[in-house]
């Protein structure tokens, strides 16, 4: 499950780095908390979609995976805001 | 001893009938092979008793009770060798072994498996398709649910692996009910203990080989 969530977080991470370009990091990192698990499944379900069965061999559903990523998705924004908000203070 | 049994599963794309009423029942301890030519609704069949594929009617019993689509992945009662690849194609099969199973014993049988050890530090994406094949149905079959669909094992796999998968099959069978599909449908043929064909949305018990002629399956069984 480690290994899908890393797969779809990379994809995040990266519309994370360019919504950069026109949003505050403060908002950037909002806005991966909330949409980046979705686009990152854009980026999975293109790249990695026949994976899905690994995990439903695990007895995992697509509910339970795009679930929990979206929640660790979240948690990891709140330090990525903390640190946009560190940035415009000192910048 | 568990037992599968599917009853009037029907399926339909837009106005075509994929599948029309079919059931059947699956013990542990069986082969049942599933003949039928490209695009007779085999795999549809697979993907409705894994939950992947809605079906539009299903009555889906295990052990007598009853599970909805949706439910079947989660209480880990099938495991599905689809036809294509699904593993992450990153990871070094080593990698994956673990991901698999978490007891060390059986990490270690599958590991020492000939077909397997041999290919240990490769990646996934560098595997030759028979490899493949080969490591995916290890994996699948090692795994702890009572039923297997195997869609296309002998896929792409060369003659000495599908003497070891036929062994494996043998191996399976003694605690799980396997439905098999694939057309090198010898293969399936030798190793099934019951057989069943789909034509034209619906399913027909095969008994002999002259029966797979009659349904135009095969021009001749050599």
């Amino acid at each position: 499950m480690w290994q899908f969530y890393l797969d779809v977080t990379k994809f995040g991470l990266g519309f994370y780095v360019l919504s950069l370009i026109i949003l505050s990091p403060f908002y950037a990192a909002l806005t991966f908390g909330v949409f980046g698990t979705f686009i990152g499944l854009i980026g999975f379900n293109q790249f990695h979609k026949n994976e899905y069965y690994t995990y439903y061999n695990l007895g995992y559903t697509k509910k339970r995976l795009v679930s929990t990523a979206w929640i660790f998705n979240l948690l990891l924004c709140l330090p990525l805001m903390g640190l946009g908000t560190l940035l415009a203070m000192f910048f | 001893m568990a037992v599968l049994q599917l009853n009037n599963a029907s399926k339909t794309f837009g106005q075509k009938k994929i599948l029309e009423n079919i059931s059947f029942e699956l013990k542990t301890g069986e082969i049942l092979g599933v003949f039928g030519r490209n695009g007779s609704g085999k795999s549809t069949l697979l993907k409705i008793l894994f939950g992947t594929l809605k079906s539009d009617v299903l009555d889906l019993k295990i052990d007598g009770k009853s599970f909805r689509g949706s439910e079947i992945i989660k209480h880990q009662k099938i495991g599905y060798l689809p036809q294509f690849s699904f593993l992450p194609s990153s990871n070094r099969v080593w990698d994956v072994v673990p991901k698999f199973f978490e007891d060390g014993n059986l990490q270690d049988r599958v590991m020492r498996d000939p077909g397997i050890n041999r290919i240990s530090g490769t990646r996934i994406s560098e595997l030759s398709q028979g490899e493949r094949r080969y490591l995916e149905l290890q994996l699948v079959g090692n795994l702890a649910h009572p039923f297997l669909m195997l869609d296309e094992p002998f896929s792409m796999v060369e003659p000495l692996y599908i003497e070891h998968i036929n062994r494996f099959l043998l191996q399976l069978k003694e605690t799980k009910g396997i439905i098999l599909t694939d057309h090198y449908y010898r293969n399936v043929w030798n190793i099934s203990d019951r057989k069943k064909l789909i034509k034209e949305g619906k399913m027909y018990t095969v008994e002999t080989k002259e029966n797979l002629q009659e349904f135009g399956y095969i021009r001749s069984f050599d």
